[in-house]
């Protein structure tokens, strides 16, 4: 039953290969059923495989299917292999059954584009893509999945390449992303160079067999992590994420929200013993996390693009994810990337449909008041809310609840401390995000209230099951106060991931930290209440009062006015130095002069090919001569 | 194991010949094509008999004629190359006066020669192998009867070939006097034992090298190259540059790869000496080349520098990257011979550069594989070319030849000049007059996409190729 | 008796004269006939081989290479026919069309 799991991500290639060769000439409604059928068969075939491997014993994890060989230079060897294990089942079933709402609802979404059939080939290909960097069983190959990825993440943000901001968005997530890739790169590099192979098993054993020492494992691990805050878009390299907003919108849900930022997390997981073993590496990444998901929780805070809030909260969230790796608790971080595909794709989802209902609309300044006239988006919207505020039993609550209560047992206060504020603020934000949207006054322009209606089934349907996922999703992951052995996500990861050590904390402690969460969720929204319902007064007398912080906050600490300032412009600059002073004159000259000179010496050795039988058997003999009269002396 | 099995792809081979040469006499149809039909037929049979013999290591005439992995896998590839270019002659000859059929019981006589060449390991039987491809290369070579520079391109192979077999076979006999054998094993287990004749059987080495130099077409044993390759129909030029010049590596291999490995001291004279034509060849190649308006000129000039890299995996004594060149470099230089095919029409081909401006566009298909296939020569990745050189020259450094792969690589960024001037007026030049060309051509695209499919397959995926010509080298150890 | 290695520097010299009669001599049938001197330089090596080594292997390569020959000269005389028919001409001095 397992054995098929490989299909997995040939699926979606297969249809990826056909939409790019025969797209343009297929009917639409054709296309969008090859698309999302491709990407259910995947989604099938993933339960499938996962009912098989909670058939099948621990030992013989992980399942790993050899396709073939593909590279062999000496000893180094990829092979086009790809392995099954609780790790990979959860994120292909992420992927597939994510993806495939997010399919379904971009037939409705893109229906009036021109580009219909190259924005599924792209969609597909990225499945595709995704899918190879969960499965494969390597590094090697799994590099190729990384960048395949973050491909048609620049493809698919510069989708409307008509559109300036688009295109730029676009080159600069590419751009962004090359800086962590090269870092991640060289990474592999030290692993094939110190490991000899790229299987995870075999780097596994290497790290349980002593075969790698703790530098090497900072250096290692501390070099795939500098990836990983590319992809994972974390500090100093999340600047790519909030203009990858200019994409469509299903896009930002599936790729910049659900599967391939998160990337980063499922790397880190499963490489979990290397960032066990360096225990500075976690470190970095705990503190990373944890600024990040505060950091980018205050941008969210002023800015009034509904995508752009969206967008910061993904990059705080991804922060939390990986505060729970950073403390040792994989399997939470891992539990926080799966609750959370649900509720943040739902919460971009339903964002989209209210792009769609105000004629692509982004500004909640000019919103308001929408909960009547949106009678279905509006309760999918609000439960995504709740999900990620962290109110109780909604699946957000029990992953960050997880994660904090691990950060916590593990005596990383001040990383705790970041989380808790972090998680005020989260909840302040997402309900300022409601309270603008949906109540209060409407602010819309006439023209547009005249057209303001639900989507079509396509995009609402998706949105309800997500909603419904986003409330129950977290039940299969239970803290243990409420039980000792409901923690069935956790045993699940548990072949794979290695268990750290288990701080215990009493009851009363559990308990407490779970009130504190749950008190300072309640907190930020009462706050969002006060500041935008009853009292709207307030904001602006803040703004007016502490001008300073709110032009930081809205400007974005200024951070991409500073990498333009220190990076992006000297570099420009000096390449623009460089092409005048030393390409023009210095290389060209060369090159020139070399190929002058080359061709110069072909002339002269043409001149030898006289074209006469008897040069050429003399330039024959005297070679023979010469040959033997070396062999002869 | 003593078995007739290993005899029947030779005999099939030679059947098909002949059989071709009775039906030409007697049916006299004007369309030839079934000719080809029927050669292909013979073809895939001889194929099924080889693949069976896979693994068998089955042997005739006391060992004299064996089907060892290695003969097997290079069998296999000459059989794949008379494959495609008798597809791509089946129009061309129609259209460019060559309408005979004597031409493919030629090529198929050619073919045995090369059977014969890679499943022996006695000197005199490699010979008379050698000697029934080139006299068929000679007549293949001049079968454009009314064309001044075909029978100029069949004299000059013929009497250099001539000059050179006669160095060959003096080489031989020098080798014989030494050892009182032709069979390889035992000459170098001679030359291990160190006899005093030791320098005799060294120059007879030389010359026997040499001799074979003409025929993979190293410096400065290339002359002819250019001349011949220019004068003779296209399609025996393609098949001219990867046929005796795979060959002749197969028997190089088989000769110096236990020579080399086993014959410390006096071996270090003809290594070095390799080295040098191998940089002669490499340099002097591509320089050449850089000058060339004509295509088939400058593919000609491009093979020989081929073989300069292909002699550096016969120096860093890796068979298995030799093989592998030696397979993308089939694929890629039919493919690219093919594309230049696919320029002609009744009684013309489109042979000069210029020829070439705007054909990108008007023909995208010819312009993209050739595109390919030429990026693939220069060794771009993702194509098999690029690995090809990449797998050489890693063995090469694994072996010290440092230097030679400085060389090497350089050599090769001057052939990038000269391959990519080729794309740039495909897709940059405007053309200047018009270029109509016969597109109804069935077999020769098919030969373009299979090349195509060869040379990425092989850039891409080589894994499984890679395993067979593991297996098949292991038979020289 | 005449010594063995006679005939080798016989064999020798004939093989010289015959690579410097190829280049030297213009016609293309006189190219050609060096070349079976040197051929036969080859088969006289051969014998005087076989003879001191009193086995019969060398004897018979000696058959092989006179075939070998012959059907070159088959195949090359055909080809300068061709060559005097088309150029009139079996100079080899005249035949340079391609060249560079």
């Amino acid at each position: 039953m397992t054995d098929i799991f490989w299909l997995i991500p040939f699926i979606p290639a297969m249809s990826t290969l056909i939409l790019a060769i025969f797209g343009q000439k297929l009917p639409k409604k054709y296309i969008s059923f090859q698309a999302c059928f491709a990407v259910f068969a995947s989604f099938i075939i993933s339960v499938i495989s996962l009912v098989g491997l909670l058939q099948t014993s621990h030992e013989s994890y992980p399942l790993v299917k050899n396709l073939f060989s593909w590279i062999h230079a000496g000893s180094f060897k990829a092979d086009l292999s790809f392995q099954l294990d609780p790790l990979s089942a959860v994120m292909a079933l992420v992927v597939t059954g994510v993806g495939f709402l997010i399919h379904v609802y971009s037939v409705g979404y893109m229906a009036n584009d021109k580009s219909y059939s190259r924005y599924f080939t792209y969609l597909n290909l990225f499945t595709f893509a995704m899918l190879i960097l969960v499965m494969s069983s390597n590094v090697v190959l799994m590099f190729v999945g990384w960048e395949g990825v973050g491909l048609c993440s620049y493809l698919l943000i510069g989708f409307w390449f008509e559109k300036h901001s688009a295109a730029n968005a676009g080159k600069k997530a590419f751009i962004v992303n090359r800086i962590g890739d090269a870092a991640f790169i060289i990474g592999i590099f030290f692993i094939l160079i110190y490991v000899g192979s790229g299987e995870f098993t075999a780097i596994n054993s290497a790290i349980s067999g002593g075969a790698i020492t703790q530098g090497v494992a900072t250096l290692i691990a501390v070099l795939l992590f500098v990836g990983a805050t590319g992809k994972s878009a974390q500090i100093p390299l999340y600047v790519w994420l909030p203009d990858a907003m200019e994409g469509p919108t299903p896009v930002s849900a599936l790729i910049h929200a659900a599967t391939m930022v998160t990337a980063g997390v499922y790397m880190v997981s499963r490489m979990n013993l290397l960032y066990t073993l360096s225990v500075d590496a976690a470190q970095v990444v705990a503190v990373v996390g944890a600024v990040t998901a505060i950091y980018a929780a205050t941008m969210a805070l002023t800015q009034n693009d509904i995508k752009r809030v969206l967008a910061y909260s993904t990059i705080s969230q991804i922060g939390y994810m990986f505060i729970g790796c950073g403390v040792g608790a994989y399997a939470a971080g891992m539990f926080h990337l799966y609750t959370h595909a649900f509720f943040k794709s739902l919460l971009f989802l339903a964002a989209g449909s209210v792009m769609h209902a105000l004629s692509g609309e982004l500004d909640m300044r000019k919103m308001g008041g929408l909960r009547k006239y949106l009678p279905l988006t509006y309760p999918t919207f609000l439960i995504g809310a709740i999900a990620i505020s962290g109110i109780p039993f909604l699946s957000g609550f029990f992953s960050k609840d997880a994660i904090l209560t691990h950060a916590f047992a593990s005596g990383q206060y001040f990383v705790w401390a970041l989380g808790i504020l972090g998680a005020v603020l989260t909840a302040f934000y997402m309900f300022r995000l409601i309270f603008l949207t949906f109540h209060g006054k409407e602010r819309m322009t006439p023209e547009v209230k005249k057209h303001i209606h639900e989507p079509p089934p396509a995009m609402t349907v998706p949105l309800v099951i997500l909603a419904f996922f986003s409330i129950v999703a977290g039940f299969i992951g239970l803290p243990v106060v409420f039980g000792k052995n409901l923690n069935w996500f956790g045993h699940f990861l548990e072949p794979v991931i290695k268990k750290s050590h288990e701080a215990h904390l009493t009851l009363g402690t559990e308990w407490l930290l779970i009130i504190i969460s749950v008190a300072v969720a309640l907190i930020g929204i009462l706050i969002a209440y006060i500041f935008y319902i009853k009292k709207p007064q307030i904001p602006h007398s803040l703004v007016a009062r502490f001008p300073f912080i709110y032009k930081l906050l809205y400007n974005k600490y200024y951070v991409d006015e500073i990498y333009n300032a220190t990076f992006v412009n000297p570099t420009i600059k000096g390449s623009e130095l460089i092409y005048d002073k030393f390409d023009l004159k210095v290389i060209d000259g060369a090159v020139n002069g070399t190929a002058s000179s080359a061709s110069f010496f072909g002339k002269i050795l043409s001149y030898f090919q006289t074209g006469l039988i008897k040069d050429y058997a003399l330039i024959f003999l005297l070679g023979a001569i010469l040959f033997i009269a070396y062999l002869l002396f | 194991m003593n078995s007739f099995s290993a005899l029947i792809p030779l005999l099939i081979i030679v059947f098909a010949s002949l059989c071709i040469m009775i039906l030409e006499a007697f049916l006299k149809k004007e369309n030839k094509d079934y000719l080809a039909y029927i050669s292909i037929i013979f073809l895939v049979v001889c194929g099924f008999f080889l693949v069976r013999a896979w693994n068998k290591d089955f042997s005739y005439f006391n060992g004299n004629l064996f089907l060892d992995n290695l003969s097997l896998f290079f069998s296999f590839i000459f059989l794949i190359t008379t494959f495609l270019v008798i597809l791509i002659s089946m129009k061309y000859i129609s259209l460019q006066g060559v309408n005979c059929g004597e031409y493919y019981s030629l090529l198929l006589l050619a073919l045995s020669g090369m059977l014969i060449m890679v499943s022996s390991g006695d000197l005199l039987v490699i010979f008379l192998g050698l000697e029934v491809l080139s006299i068929s290369s000679y007549s293949l070579a001049g079968l454009r009867r009314k064309d001044e520079k075909s029978s100029e391109a069949a004299i000059k192979y013929f009497l250099l070939g001539c000059f050179a077999s006669a160095f060959l076979v003096y080489g031989i006999a020098l080798l014989y006097g030494a050892t009182y054998s032709t069979d390889i094993a035992s000459i170098i287990n001679h030359f291990q034992s160190g006899e005093s004749l030791g320098l005799m059987a060294l120059i007879g080495l030389g010359m026997f090298v040499i001799g074979f130099g003409f025929k993979i077409a190293v410096v400065p044993f290339h002359m002819w190259t250019p001349d011949v390759y220019e004068g003779a129909p296209t399609p025996i030029t393609a098949f001219f540059s990867v046929g005796p010049k795979a060959v002749g590596f197969a028997v190089l291999l088989r000769v110096l790869y236990p020579y080399l490995k086993n014959v410390q001291d006096s071996s270090k004279a003809i290594f070095l000496l390799l080295c040098i034509i191998s940089v002669l060849t490499m340099v002097v190649g591509n320089l050449i080349a850089l000058r060339q308006t004509n295509l088939k000129r400058i593919l000609a000039y491009s093979s020989i520098a081929h073989a300069g890299y292909l002699l550096i995996a016969i120096l860093a004594q890796d068979n298995a990257s030799l093989v592998f060149y030696l397979t993308v470099y089939i694929f890629m230089n039919i493919g690219a011979f093919a594309a230049v095919i696919a320029l002609g029409k009744k009684d013309k081909e489109y042979l000069e550069l210029e020829d070439y401006a705007g054909i990108g566009f008007k023909y995208p298909w010819i312009g993209a594989t050739f595109s390919v296939f030429l990026l693939s020569l220069a060794g771009f990745p993702p194509t098999g070319g690029f690995l090809a050189k990449f797998y050489v020259f890693s063995a090469a450094v694994r072996q010290d030849l440092v230097p030679l792969v400085i060389i090497g690589v350089l050599a090769s960024l001057i052939s990038v000049f000269y391959y990519l001037r080729i794309i740039v007026y495909m897709y940059m030049k405007e053309p200047s007059y018009e270029v109509d060309i016969n597109i109804d051509n069935p077999g020769l695209f098919l030969v373009l996409f299979l090349c195509l499919y060869g040379v990425l397959q092989l850039g891409i995926f080589p894994g499984n190729v890679l395993i067979l010509i593991k297996q098949a080298v292991t038979a020289l150890l | 008796m005449i010594p063995l290695s006679y005939f080798l520097i016989l064999s020798a010299v004939l093989f010289v004269l015959g690579a410097v009669a190829f280049f030297v001599k213009r016609d293309l049938i006189t190219m050609f006939m060096a070349v079976e001197v040197m051929l036969n330089a080859a088969n006289l090596a051969f014998i005087t081989f076989a003879k001191s080594a009193s086995s019969i292997d060398g004897q018979i390569i000696v058959f092989f290479i006179v075939t070998v020959a012959a059907a070159e000269a088959a195949v090359g005389l055909a080809i300068i026919l061709l060559i005097f028919r088309q150029k009139k001409t079996i100079k080899s001095e005249d035949i340079n069309l391609m060249k560079g």
